[in-house]
C-alpha cells in the first residue's frame, strides 16, 4: 500500500524531471556552462603547471564537469517557476512537494552524470586509465546527488524581491505535502534561516538525522560537539543549529 | 456525500490585512456555486486556499470528503484547477503539457492520449497541438489552461475567471461545457467579475467583500431580498421635469437614461398609480412602463457598496 503510494509519487516526479529536462537542461547555455567552462579551466592549468600529472587533470576535470552541469539550473528552476506561476499548477496537481522536488534534482542528477561521459572520453583518449571503474562511477553517481541536491539549497533562502507569492506558495505547500523540516532544533537554523522553502535534501535525509548523529558521536566521543554541530558528509554539506 | 466543499471558518491573513476573515459556506455536488466580489475580495485567496496551493491560517476546509491539510494528495487527486494567469509551460507545445498534467495525476498513457485528444478537439486546439504555447494568443492559452485541468476528469473544478480576456465565441464555448457538467454530476466552483454570466450559469452565489461574505443564495432569490432596488421604468411623450418627478409619492429615487426614467421604490404598485395620476394630471401621455427587477449586478453593488 505505502509502497505503491510510493511509487506512484515516484513515476509522477518523472513526469516532472521529462518537463525540467525539457525546458531547462536541453539549452545551450547548460552545456557550455557544464562542459566548456571546466574544459578551459583545465586548459589553464594544462598550461599553467606543466609538473602536474594527466591523472590530476582529468579526474579535476571530470569533477568540475559534474559539479557544474548538476549545479547548473536547479538552482533557478523554482524560483523561476514561482515568478511565472506554472509553480501554482504544479502545486495543485496531487503530488507532494518532495516528489515536486525529487523530479528537479532527478533532472540535474542525470545530467550530472552524462554530461561528464565528455571528459571522461577525452581522459581515456589521452591514455588516462579508469583503475577502479566501479568505484568511479559511485563516485560520479554520489557526486551528481550531492550537487543537484546542493543546487537546489542554493534556490532555498526565502526571497521575496521579485518573486510575490514564492514564499508563500512554498511555505505553505511544504505543510501539506511533507513532514516539516526540524533538525534538532525545530525551525531555526543558522544556516538557512527560519522561513527557508526548498530544503528538499534537508527533508529527505532528516530521516537518516539518528543516524547521522550515532555517527557523529562515534567520530567525535563528545556529546556538547555533536549537540550543536552536525556533519552530514558527503551527502549534506552541514547545518548548524544553535541549541 | 453531499458536500463537495465544506468551508468553516477559512482565514488568511496577510500581514495586517485579513484578506479572509473567517468564512463559512457549502458546495453541494452538482451544483455551480459562483463566487463574486470587487478585486481585492479574497476570491482567489479562497480558492488558493481550497485547492491547497497557500496554506490558511485557521479554520477547516474539506474537499470531497478529504482535509486539504491532513490528506492533500487524495483531495487533489480528482480536482481540476484553473488558476487565475494563465500558466501553462510556454516552453512546451501544448500537447506537452497535456500528456506533463496527465503524468502528475498518474494518468496511464494510453488513457491521457485519448483524453487529450479530445479536450483538444473540443476547444479548438488540436490541430495547434504540436505548437508551443509561446506562440499562443491569451484567449488559445486560456482554452489550454482549460483543458489541463479537465485531463483527470476531475468530479470538481475550481476556475479562477476562466472567461476574463476571451471572445464572445470562446467564451460561449466554455460556458457550454461548464454547463454539461451539472447532468455528470460534477461541481463547479467559478469566481467571475461578470454578473451575467454568474446570473445565467449558476445555481448559487456567494458575494464576498473585503475578506467576508456579505450574501450566499441562489441568484433569484438575492435579487428578491433586495427589494428596495425594485424598480420602474417610464418614458412619456414630452420632456419631463426630473424634479416634478421626484415629487410624486413613493419615488425613492430617480435616473434619468435616455428618454426614459428608472424610478426606484419600495412599492411597485402604488408607484404605477402615483405615476399615472401624474401623467394624467400634466396632460401627459406614458409610452412605456416596464417593472423591472433588480439585476445581479445592482444586488452585488448595493452589497459591496463600491458604487454610490
Ligand atoms: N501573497 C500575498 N501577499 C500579500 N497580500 C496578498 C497576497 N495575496 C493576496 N493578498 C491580498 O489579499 C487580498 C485579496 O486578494 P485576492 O487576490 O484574493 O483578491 P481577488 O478577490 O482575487 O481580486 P481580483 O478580483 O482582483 O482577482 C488583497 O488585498 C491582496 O492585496
Ligand atoms: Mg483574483
Amino acid at each position: 500500500m505505502i509502497i505503491n503510494q510510493f511509487l506512484d509519487q515516484f513515476k509522477r516526479s518523472l513526469g516532472v524531471m521529462k518537463k525540467d529536462i525539457r525546458i531547462y537542461y536541453l539549452k545551450g547555455p547548460v552545456v557550455i556552462f557544464g562542459f566548456l567552462m571546466p574544459l578551459f579551466l583545465f586548459l589553464a592549468f594544462f598550461i599553467g603547471s606543466r609538473d602536474l600529472s594527466m591523472d590530476f587533470l582529468i579526474s579535476g576535470l571530470i569533477s568540475m564537469t559534474v559539479f557544474f552541469t548538476a549545479t547548473a539550473v536547479s538552482p533557478v528552476i523554482a524560483p523561476w517557476e514561482a515568478q511565472v506561476q506554472t509553480l501554482e499548477r504544479l502545486i495543485s496537481a496531487p503530488i507532494s512537494i518532495t516528489t515536486l522536488i525529487f523530479g528537479d534534482m532527478l533532472a540535474s542528477f542525470l545530467f550530472g552524470i552524462v554530461i561528464p561521459i565528455l571528459p571522461i572520453v577525452i581522459g581515456l583518449a589521452m591514455g588516462v586509465n579508469i583503475i577502479q571503474p566501479i568505484i568511479f562511477l559511485l563516485g560520479i553517481f554520489l557526486a551528481a546527488a550531492c550537487f543537484s541536491s546542493f543546487g537546489l539549497i542554493l534556490s532555498s533562502p526565502p526571497s521575496n524581491a521579485p518573486l510575490q507569492c514564492h514564499d508563500d506558495l512554498i511555505s505553505g505547500s511544504i505543510s501539506t505535502g511533507i513532514p516539516q523540516w526540524n533538525i534538532h532544533s525545530p525551525g531555526k537554523n543558522a544556516l538557512l534561516g527560519e522561513n527557508n522553502s526548498f530544503i528538499f535534501p534537508f527533508n529527505i535525509f532528516h530521516r537518516f538525522d539518528k543516524i547521522f548523529h550515532k555517527q557523529n558521536q562515534l567520530l567525535s566521543h563528545s556529546s556538547r560537539f555533536s549537540d550543536n554541530y552536525t556533519f552530514y558528509h558527503p551527502v549534506l554539506l552541514f547545518s548548524c543549529s544553535t541549541p | 456525500m453531499k458536500h463537495v466543499i465544506q468551508v468553516q471558518n477559512l482565514t488568511k491573513v496577510y500581514g495586517k490585512l485579513k484578506a479572509v476573515d473567517h468564512i463559512n459556506f457549502e458546495v453541494e455536488r452538482g451544483e455551480i456555486f459562483g463566487f463574486l466580489g470587487p478585486n481585492g475580495a479574497g476570491k482567489t485567496t479562497t480558492l488558493r486556499m481550497l485547492t491547497g496551493v497557500i496554506q490558511s491560517d485557521e479554520g477547516i476546509i474539506n474537499i470531497l470528503g478529504f482535509n486539504i491539510r491532513k490528506e492533500p494528495l487524495k483531495a487533489k487527486q480528482n480536482i481540476g484547477v484553473v488558476p487565475e494567469t494563465s500558466n501553462a509551460y510556454v516552453d512546451l507545445s501544448a500537447w506537452q503539457n497535456m500528456m506533463l498534467m496527465s503524468e502528475l495525476y498518474g494518468i496511464p498513457k494510453k488513457d491521457a492520449e485519448d483524453r487529450s485528444e479530445y479536450l483538444l478537439n473540443r476547444l479548438n486546439l488540436y490541430h495547434r497541438r504540436d505548437d508551443k504555447v509561446k506562440g499562443f494568443s491569451k484567449g488559445m492559452k486560456q482554452r489550454l489552461i482549460l483543458c489541463m485541468a479537465l485531463v483527470n476528469d476531475p468530479i470538481l473544478v475550481f476556475l479562477d475567471e476562466p472567461t476574463s480576456g476571451l471572445d464572445v465565441t470562446s467564451r460561449q464555448l466554455i460556458r457550454e461545457i461548464l454547463q454539461e457538467f451539472p447532468d455528470q454530476g460534477k461541481t463547479i466552483f467559478l469566481t467571475t467579475h461578470n454578473m451575467d454570466e454568474a446570473n445565467r450559469l449558476c445555481d448559487r452565489v456567494a458575494i464576498i467583500n473585503q475578506g467576508e461574505i456579505a450574501a450566499i443564495d441562489r441568484p433569484e432569490k438575492l435579487k428578491n431580498t433586495a427589494k428596495k432596488l425594485k424598480s420602474i421604468e417610464v418614458s412619456f411623450d414630452k420632456t419631463v421635469n426630473n424634479q416634478n418627478l421626484l415629487e410624486i409619492s413613493y419615488v425613492n429615487e430617480l435616473r434619468k437614461k435616455g428618454d426614459k426614467f428608472i424610478v426606484y421604490t419600495d412599492n411597485v404598485n402604488s408607484l404605477i398609480y402615483s405615476l399615472t395620476d401624474f401623467a394624467k394630471a400634466r396632460g401627459l401621455e406614458i409610452v412605456t412602463l416596464k417593472t423591472r427587477d433588480p439585476s445581479l449586478e445592482e444586488v452585488f453593488i448595493e452589497l459591496t457598496g463600491t458604487d454610490r
